[in-house]
């Protein structure tokens, strides 16, 4: 049941290939695919025409819509096999049948997105589908080396150091910092924002023409009007 | 472009800034309530000002009463600000409760244009301490419920890589604000939920809606959806997302995308002008359902805007506030926005 409910996502086969990588037993059908984000993603490394890039992309643009509509479906289904269940007693004709359209749904799913990576597949050359193997192997996850658990402390380390000094966004240590770390890159953003010496901010306007007024009268000072058009006044442009 | 090159010239000048914060209630009105004013008391007042007023833009100075000395557009030089101010304010000692009609003094440009003064209309203005039970200030920006409100911060780069220090210019240094409203949250969301990959393409309207605020330099210059309504040339913007590990039911996704957007038809722009950015994202996109609950976007690349080529180089910056000043900017660039769901104070509600 909880494969009905929960194991289900457009990306099934990618993610089935991505599971299949980490773990020890191979998967025959993963290992002769190639994930579109995969192929797009070393289109240098494997050369990758302008023309087949593209047409890759538009291709995965044209199943979006279908993805979409099925990914809607499947959560409509998902849910009314929910509300069967968890009645105390639980209509099992109807709850079966339920299961069985959902399953149907996975099916169809399923195929539609190894269609997607088959048209993707056949217009690759055989010398990039060869490039693609030898990469897919390369980058198959495993545990992390020592030397990489040591490399990520450093970055952390160097991120805190760096958000210590006041953070300068134009070190490449800082950029590649926050490469992987919103709370670091976030920091970096923040950084960019002037905070002193910015002459316009000196003076502090009212946007409410009777609270100027009311303060006006209170402090005997004339009202200077600022009329623009959009909102020069806070951090929005004019 | 009048409000950027006021802010530049004239509210950047150490001494207006002086004599403002000690003399004067400076209050920014928009130019669309100005001219469309509310049907009602607060309405008066309104009409009161746009009455006497030159252009829909403008420095303007009233008494108390809300009845108005001047109004000014441009200015001889940078002198002659600080003139104005101090003329206005004798003025209003004159006169600081509009017991006694006065007239509108109006200058195209202070003090060597003047124009017909814009006699008292002898109405009896409302002199109201706030808004009526129930009712919020017409002023006061009402953003719809789950509304992100991105805040951009650009800054041209040095040779040496790191931002600029001046930061009185737009050229140099902008801040900006734009919301990410609910239903294209919602887009975006749908296309999370039906990638078509572990990676997917986010929708073109929130990668277009990033990019367009995305430049250097007044809103004239906004190289995408300029105002002036002319066409750019969007080579490149698409925006990718990958959900970071923590398995699928991860909310952060991994923004990466390019843009590149050239236009040479900007609003007050002439012959040789054009505006052209070529910029790489990355950033994070935090999720909770559909709601986008923080968006954190960062990119660089690289800038060249030409605007008044056609023209001389200005000396006198206060003399020509609504064209503006003379841009020719080529260097690396740098952007950051930061986004978070609006505050619940900020938020419209509908009765």
């Amino acid at each position: 049941m909880k494969s009905a409910t929960c194991t289900l996502g457009v990306s099934w086969i990618f993610a089935a290939m991505t599971l299949q990588a980490q773990g020890p037993r191979a998967d025959p059908v993963a290992e002769h695919l190639f994930p579109p984000d995969l192929v797009l993603q070393l289109r240098s490394e494997i050369g990758l025409t302008d023309e087949q890039r593209d047409t890759f992309r538009a291709e995965m643009e044209k199943a979006q819509p279908r993805f979409e509509a099925f990914n809607q479906q499947h959560q409509k289904e998902t849910g009314e096999l929910a509300e069967l269940l968890k009645k105390e007693r639980v209509d099992e004709k109807a709850a079966l049948a339920q299961f069985d359209k959902v399953q149907k749904l996975e099916g169809e799913i399923r195929r539609a997105h190894l269609a997607l990576v088959i048209a993707i597949k056949n217009k690759l050359t055989p010398g990039q589908q060869a490039k693609l193997e030898e990469l897919k192997r390369k980058l198959a996850p495993s545990p992390p080396p020592a030397a990489i658990v040591s490399r990520a402390e450093k970055i952390k380390a160097g991120v805190e150091e760096w958000q210590g000094e006041g953070g300068d966004p134009s070190t490449p240590k800082a950029r590649a910092a926050s490469a992987r770390n919103p709370e670091a890159l976030r920091a970096e953003v923040q950084s960019l924002i002037a905070t002193s010496d910015v002459p316009w901010r000196q003076i502090t306007w009212e946007s409410c023409l009777l609270e100027g007024l009311k303060r006006s009268r209170e402090a005997r000072k004339p009202l200077l009007l600022w009329v623009f058009i959009d909102r020069p006044a806070d951090d929005r442009r004019c | 472009m009048f409000a950027g090159a006021v802010r530049e010239t004239v509210l950047s000048d150490p001494k207006v800034i002086r004599i403002v914060n000690a003399e004067f209630v400076p209050v920014a009105l928009k130019a669309a309530l100005v001219s469309n004013p509310p049907d009602d008391e607060e309405g008066r007042l309104y009409r009161e000002i746009a009455r006497s007023r030159i252009a829909p833009q403008g420095i303007c100075v009233a008494n108390s009463a809300g009845r108005v000395l001047g109004w000014s557009l441009m200015f001889d030089n940078q002198e002659s600000i600080v003139a104005f101010l101090e003329h206005s304010l004798k003025r209003f000692r004159d006169n600081p409760g509009g017991k006694r009609p006065v007239a509108a003094e109006r200058y195209m440009r202070f003090p060597s244009q003047r124009l017909d003064d814009a006699p008292d209309s002898g109405q009896v203005l409302p002199a109201s301490d706030g808004h009526p039970a129930g009712t919020t200030c017409p002023a006061r920006e009402a953003l719809p419920p789950r509304t992100i409100v991105a805040r951009l911060i650009g800054r041209a780069l040095g040779p040496d890589g790191k931002p600029v220090a001046a930061t009185s210019s737009q050229d140099q240094y902008v801040e900006d604000r734009f919301s990410v409203p609910a239903p294209m949250q919602d887009a975006v969301a749908r296309a999370m939920d039906s990638a078509a990959a572990h990676r997917v393409r986010l929708p073109d309207e929130f990668a277009r809606l990033c990019v367009t605020h995305a430049y250097l330099g007044m809103l004239d210059v906004q190289p995408l959806s300029n105002p002036c309504g002319g066409g750019s040339d969007l080579r490149r913007c698409d925006f990718w997302a990958e959900r970071m590990s923590g398995g699928p039911g991860s909310p952060v996704w991994r923004l990466e995308g390019q843009s590149d957007v050239f236009t040479d038809r900007m609003a007050n722009a002439g012959p040789g002008d054009f505006h052209e950015v070529g910029l790489t994202w990355d950033g994070f996109i935090e999720m909770e359902g559909s709601r986008m609950t923080r968006l954190v976007l960062s990119a660089q690349g690289s800038e060249k805007l030409k605007f008044g080529s056609a023209r001389g180089a200005s000396a006198i910056a206060a003399a020509s506030l609504p064209a503006g000043h003379r841009i020719d900017l080529e260097c690396r660039v740098r952007y950051g926005v930061l986004g978070e769901e609006v505050e619940v104070a900020e938020v419209k509600r509908k009765e």
